[in-house]
């Protein structure tokens, strides 16, 4: 690839901005995952039980 | 019991999930690597667009997964109003921030490659303004999710707004076929066959299957994520209804 050639500033920027948003999302669902896993490992411990209906899957 | 049903308890899916999450992870890395290594070291410029070409690699399979998670959002939600089951939808609300942010980025990088090839960032022709209509069809789906507080009756509504909003996909592919558009007609996905030369094709289309595999681990830990989630509002009302 030629960093000199024309209009290089927006094949750049094009990669930057794909990497930050790809990575700020996977971030973003990681936190969550980690936020959740976290709440029911508390609700656990605290030996609470979830509330079921009839004929309601698992879930 | 069919296989489909098998997997679809949440129960097995996260078992599952385990499993296959780690290697899933390991698939997505080695093919960015050998689709950035091809597209930005291998394949040559461009005759005419030069290096600018190269934007194709992130901006293409940015527009595909964004129509491919529409699709998948779609056929979930159809599968969760059929058969009414929570797996469903808690995989088309988990697809959708995803879906989001690569239709973002094929608007964004297009708009960077559109600048210097076309002298403007954006013309609202057949092509760009469906694609925008798309990008607003995944946040009124988001947003219904976030405004309405019981799951049931959002992912009811949810699911016609992903079921009608489909349309909006055939639209997107053909539209450069169907009206005058800046942007160039379909050279990957025609019935006569790529019209690109392999050093150009090869690149982008394992940057195509980076994407796809990105999608599914990205979805499979915010599926996982959901069905926790949903786990602890069941936890939360049964301690609620406890205290009452």
């Amino acid at each position: 690839m030629d960093f000199s050639a024309p209009h290089m500033g927006f094949v750049i920027s094009s990669y930057a901005i794909t990497f930050f948003v790809l990575g700020a999302l996977a971030l973003w669902i990681f936190a969550r995952a980690r936020s959740v896993t976290r709440r029911l490992k508390q609700l656990d411990d605290e030996g609470a039980r979830r509330r079921r209906t009839s004929g309601q899957t698992e879930t | 019991m069919s296989s489909i049903e098998r997997f679809a308890n949440p129960t097995r899916f996260m078992r599952l999930q385990t499993t296959v999450q780690p290697w899933v992870w390991i698939i997505t890395f080695a093919l960015f690597g050998v689709g950035l290594f091809l597209g930005l070291t291998r394949a040559p410029a461009d005759y005419q667009q030069g290096e600018t070409v190269r934007i194709m690699y992130v901006h293409v399979p940015a527009a595909w997964s964004a129509l491919m998670v529409y699709t998948v959002m779609a056929v979930a939600s159809i599968i969760g109003i059929v058969f009414r089951h929570p797996l469903a939808d808690i995989a088309a609300k988990a697809a959708a921030p995803i879906g989001a942010a690569f239709c973002f980025l094929a608007l964004a990088t297009g708009s960077l490659w559109g600048k210097p090839m076309w002298g403007t960032w954006w013309v609202w022709d057949a092509r760009l303004t469906s694609m925008f209509v798309l990008l607003l069809l995944y946040l009124g789906y988001m947003a219904i999710w976030q405004a309405i507080d019981d799951p049931r009756r959002a992912s009811r509504i949810a699911a016609i707004v992903a079921i009608v909003g489909f349309i909006n996909v055939p639209i997107v592919k053909f539209s450069v076929d169907w009206w005058y558009s800046l942007h160039q007609p379909a050279s990957v996905f025609r019935t006569d066959g790529p019209t690109i030369h392999p050093s150009i094709l090869t690149p982008l289309l394992v940057m195509g299957l980076a994407y796809s595999f990105l999608f599914l681990a990205l979805h499979l830990v915010a599926i996982r994520s959901e069905i926790g989630a949903r786990r602890i509002r069941q936890t939360e009302l049964a301690r609620t209804g406890a205290l009452q």
